[in-house]
């Protein structure tokens, strides 16, 4: 479980973990799935296609779905996306190996879409990589564990749980006049950290991160809020929770007048 | 004059030496031409090819013949596909750099090594069981197909 603290942290500050996973990790192959669909396209495209209608209609179709989703910061659905765009205009051997290679800011990444396992070395460190997975190497290290995409798409959507939809809470004021809320959802399994976030009915958003199921905002003021959460897996996250909304309202001062002595 | 036409005919003599007389003056030897190791096809856009000896970058055409050390560039949003002559490909997305790299292949070896500087690209071996496929990133190295001993 040690282990995992450094890679957790280093996925909910957004940098890569010690295997290369990260949030950004979801991000980084939906653009990769979407440049080799672009690249499939783009070649049947060039290649006379079908003339507007069949496959190829249907490959770009998918295609931009596929970018409408990673637009919205939908990943894995985006990959998906891509991938049918992609297996539409499959016209290869049964028997060939197929496999794509990224190269951005000195790191590598290499996907295997089909065929043999692909072998990867970097620094005296062979990975081999079977069909279906992909292996990130960053420059001067050796290449990571390679991960199967599905593993990202099967953490769930977080349930939001408290507080109820459009509670009004009663706000208890610190010393600056300003007060917090518990809000609470139900655990994932397989996350190892939580991000959510909040926007008040008007004005910027924040975004807090946890390790547990719950979390305390602090600093608000009163109103309207709306919130949502999403899971964070080793190898990426899931989709964000639908949104819940709870109000914080002042509640009225109470006067304790204690009994004295004087007379 | 007879001794003049003698000195003429010694002259020639000497200098055609035993040669045969059917043999022309100006066939001086030549390198043979570099093999070549791909070719590029469909290019789509701003698609560029930098020669191993060049040092300007020309625009690619198809069919244009690929050697060794030429480099392949795709601008915004061009796309092109470099065909090796072992049948194996290899696909550029737009923004991508790639070489094409020497190769010393071993009889009965049929490998295509390939280098990717920048980019994405899709790669596909046509032939795993008979052929290999490098490709060297500037992290990393990628093998595919029938499997390469490295000496």
């Amino acid at each position: 479980m040690n282990g995992l603290v450094p890679t957790l942290v280093a996925m909910l500050l957004g940098a890569p973990g010690p295997d290369g996973g990260s949030p950004g990790a979801a991000r980084e192959l939906a653009m990769n799935a979407i440049a080799s669909a672009r690249n499939a396209v783009a070649q049947a495209a060039g290649q006379g296609g079908d003339g507007g209608r069949g496959p190829g209609m249907d490959a770009q179709h998918h295609l931009e779905q596929a970018e409408a989703l990673f637009a919205r910061a939908q990943y894995p659905r985006a990959a998906q996306e891509a991938d049918s765009a992609w297996k539409l205009l499959g016209r290869s051997a049964e028997d060939s190996t197929q496999f794509a290679v990224d190269v951005h800011d000195g790191r590598t990444q290499v996907r295997v879409r089909r065929g043999e396992t692909v072998k990867v070395e970097a620094q005296g460190h062979i990975a081999p990589v079977k069909p279906g997975e992909t292996v990130t190497v960053e420059a001067g290290r050796a290449p990571g564990h390679p991960v199967r995409r599905g593993e990202d798409a099967a953490l769930a959507i977080p349930e939001p749980l408290k507080p109820a939809a459009e509670a009004k809470l009663a706000m208890q004021p610190d010393g600056s006049g300003l007060g917090s809320a518990r809000v609470s959802w139900k655990p994932v399994e397989g996350a190892l950290g939580y991000i959510l976030e909040l926007r008040p009915g008007s004005g910027p958003g924040r975004r807090a991160k946890s390790t547990r199921a719950e979390t305390t905002l602090t600093g608000l003021a009163a109103g309207v809020y709306f919130w949502r959460v999403q899971a964070v897996g080793q190898y990426g996250s899931s989709e964000l929770s639908a949104e819940r909304s709870f109000e914080l309202q002042v509640s009225p001062l109470k006067l304790e007048v204690k009994g004295s002595g004087w007379k | 004059m007879l001794a003049r036409a003698l000195l003429l005919s010694f002259l020639l003599n000497a200098c055609q030496g035993s040669s045969p007389p059917s043999t022309p003056v100006t066939s001086l030897p030549t390198a043979p031409l570099p093999a070549s190791r791909a070719t590029l096809v469909h290019p789509q856009g701003e698609v560029m090819v930098k020669r191993a000896a060049a040092d300007d970058w020309v625009r690619g055409l198809e069919g244009m013949a690929l050697f060794e050390d030429d480099k392949v560039r795709t601008s915004g949003r061009a796309v092109a596909q470099v065909q090796f002559v072992n049948g194996s490909t290899v696909s550029l997305s737009a923004d991508a750099l790639v070489g094409i790299s020497q190769t010393h292949p071993r009889a009965g070896e049929d490998r295509t090594d390939v280098t990717v500087l920048q980019g994405h690209v899709d790669a596909e071996l046509a032939d795993p069981a008979r052929q290999s496929l490098s490709v060297t990133t500037p992290a990393a190295t990628v093998r595919a197909g029938r499997e390469i001993v490295f000496q």
